[in-house]
């Protein structure tokens, strides 16, 4: 089912939650909405789900308003951050309820239903789990609980809500992988709601950066990182330095790199974003002298801190190498060493850095 | 064979908030013996004086056991109808914003704090055939005041601050998101409020409900400005132990609240059976 907002807006109080949100959902798509907290990331999905009614604009479900359709009648699978189990129901009552209150025309024999409920357990690998409280299970269990139950009334949606944002990063990584994967098999429009940039990047076809209630940029995950539209996603979406760009004789430079080649960088006060692993850190002459202050391996990479000259007072440059290169350089703590930037993106100056 | 750690050095458990299990354990029993059981002990001792002959001569005549019968009965009644419109106020209460909330809120607490003869009398003047909610009903053929009707409202009114309180946490604490959850699911309301929220609220309900009976059972200054007190009719059994009081019968007196005794603990072991029960479905949280 393809999903359609359209002027999209909800205020809480004087809070604009979401504002003037347009979005086009196609069937099939696994879609992103990506942002810090307080952007109305969560207020969009519950609008799309029916648990928020939006005070301007319209959702449309296959191209048929559903902007004031009731919850139970959306065919909506959700999610929720904190699971939201029954807890007074074993892990099998939980996913049978939702075919337990379908109308009585409409509700399977109960045969049917235990079938329905195992093959699901089976699909969240929880098959041995039936009879247990959703208390007896660890998080990522509960949370597979959620989705087997999500899923037993065949929504054309499915909605999730953080989905992993309380769990840790082993298993985390692990629903990931397994959500993508169910998604691929199952082919129902998905859109989850995420801060982390790495879960959306690494799960979705889509991803839909909010900011302050609007939607800064929509795009593969590829494209959102590596052509950002705005400071504010290139900052969101991973780690950036940042340098102020600095007129001498005409001509633009980042300390004393001259980067006037790039017609972006012509006014001054404008700033350039540049990633850690678009440092380049060398020993050979030219470039910006620095000094190395830390250095951490992180498992494939390594990463630098570096006190450029004439920055003292902003916080050291981040750079990250390869741990082969590393192991073939071994920069050392307070070793004198030249940078160069083999990329970077210039904006305009003015952009609060949040 | 494994033995677990506990179990052979006890000490060496968890950290307990309260130091010294003997101390704290000790203290519980010797204050419960203080407050519950050696009273207690002394209504059963006194009463055996009688023998077990003319104890049961006692408490079978037909003025105690229907004494007891509008006791008990009149406290299950109104026990249940707390339950239910307690229920309701409690959810009004903690679910909706209106003005004088907490104006509202307090005035749950007032069955606690009046006097219970005031309220007595303040009933009856309304219950009354000529007073303002009588003078209503008794077109209807409805009367309140002087009826066992009267005690049920009595036992109504004192028993309300029990079921509200004790279920007003609970439902402050429900998780919205599950009900959201059901709704996700394609519940109507009805069914999310009896198979989600119920399940989760029975625990606290039977408390209220426990306690609101318990309370209604023992009930004495409230009821007998309202009860008319006919014996047959609507003379409740604490007032038949102060009528025996009075008359200098003290083992008929004990007689009977021995029987109140073992009723109500029988009865409040069954609740707390029906509520471990409940909680044990929950499997924790």
């Amino acid at each position: 089912m393809s999903i359609a907002l359209r002027g999209i807006g909800k205020r809480f109080g004087e809070f604009a939650a979401v504002e003037n949100i347009d979005l086009d959902v196609p069937s099939g798509a696994l879609l992103a909405l990506l942002g810090p907290s307080g952007c109305g990331k969560t207020t969009l999905l519950r609008i799309i789900a029916g648990l928020e009614i939006p005070d301007a604009g319209q959702v449309l479900f296959d191209g048929r308003d559903a902007t004031f359709r009731p919850v139970r009648e959306r065919k909506v699978g959700f999610v929720f951050q904190h699971y939201a189990l029954f807890s007074h129901m074993t892990v099998f009552e939980n996913v049978a309820f939702g075919l337990k209150v379908k109308p009585r025309a409409e509700r399977p024999p109960g045969a049917l239903i235990s079938r329905k409920v195992e093959s699901l357990l089976e699909l969240v690998q929880l098959e041995w789990a039936g009879g247990r409280y959703p208390a007896q299970l660890s998080g990522g269990q509960r949370q597979r609980v959620a989705l087997a139950r999500a899923l037993a009334v065949d929504p054309d949606v499915l909605l999730l809500d953080e989905p992993f944002g309380a769990l840790d990063t082993q298993v985390r990584h692990e629903l990931r992988r397994w959500l993508r994967r169910l998604h691929d098999e199952l082919h129902f429009t998905s859109i989850f709601v995420t801060h982390d940039q790495q879960e959306a990047i690494e799960v979705a076809d889509t991803i839909v950066v909010l900011n302050r209630g609007r939607i800064e940029q929509l795009g593969v995950p590829g494209e959102v990182y590596d052509l950002p539209t705005s400071a504010f996603v290139h900052r969101f979406l991973g780690q950036v330095n940042e340098v102020a760009v600095q007129m001498r004789e005409g001509r633009a430079h980042l300390g004393p790199i001259d980067i006037s080649a790039d017609a972006a960088a012509s006014t001054a006060g404008s700033i350039a974003l540049i990633r850690p692993h678009e440092i380049d850190v060398g020993r050979g002459a030219g470039g910006w002298p620095a000094t190395v202050l830390t250095v951490r391996v992180i498992g494939p990479v390594v990463r630098l801190e570096l006190q450029a000259e004439g920055r003292k007072a902003h916080p050291p440059l981040e750079a990250e190498i390869s741990r082969e290169r590393h192991e073939a350089e071994r920069f050392g703590v307070g070793e004198a060493v030249n940078l160069k930037f083999r990329r970077w993106q210039i904006y305009p100056a003015g952009i609060p850095a949040d | 064979m494994a033995t677990p750690v506990a179990a052979i050095n006890p000490g060496v458990r968890a950290g307990r908030v309260i130091p010294g299990f003997g101390l704290t354990l000790g203290f519980t029993m010797l204050y419960l013996s203080l407050i519950v059981l050696i009273p207690l002990s002394a209504t059963f001792i006194r009463s055996f004086g009688l023998g077990w002959g003319h104890f049961w001569a006692v408490v079978s005549t037909p003025r105690v056991l229907a004494s007891l019968r509008l006791s008990f009965g009149a406290a299950a009644i109104a026990a249940t109808i707390n339950a239910a419109f307690g229920l309701l106020v409690a959810w009004v209460l903690v679910r909706y914003t209106f003005p004088f909330r907490r104006l509202v809120d307090a005035m749950v607490d007032l069955p606690f704090a009046l006097p219970t003869a005031v309220a007595g009398i303040a009933l009856t003047a309304l219950y009354a055939p000529n007073g303002w909610l009588g003078q209503l009903l008794r077109p209807w053929g409805i009367q309140v005041a002087f009826t066992p009707l009267g005690v049920v409202v009595a036992l109504t009114f004192i028993g309300l601050p029990f079921v509200v309180r004790t279920l007003q946490p609970v439902l402050e604490d429900l998780d919205k998101e599950v009900e959201q959850a059901a709704a996700t699911l394609g519940a109507t309301a009805r069914q999310t409020f009896l198979w989600v929220i119920m399940p989760a609220l029975w625990p606290a309900l039977l408390t209220g409900f426990a306690l609101a009976f318990a309370r209604a059972v023992g009930e004495y200054g409230s009821v007998i400005f309202i009860a008319g007190n006919m014996p047959m009719k609507s003379e409740i059994a604490p007032l038949l132990i102060v009528t025996e009081l009075e008359q200098y019968d003290y083992a008929g007196a004990t007689a009977i609240a021995v029987v109140m005794l073992v009723l109500s603990f029988l009865l409040m072991l069954g609740i707390n059976a029906l509520q471990a029960w409940t909680l044990s479905r929950h499997g924790g949280r």
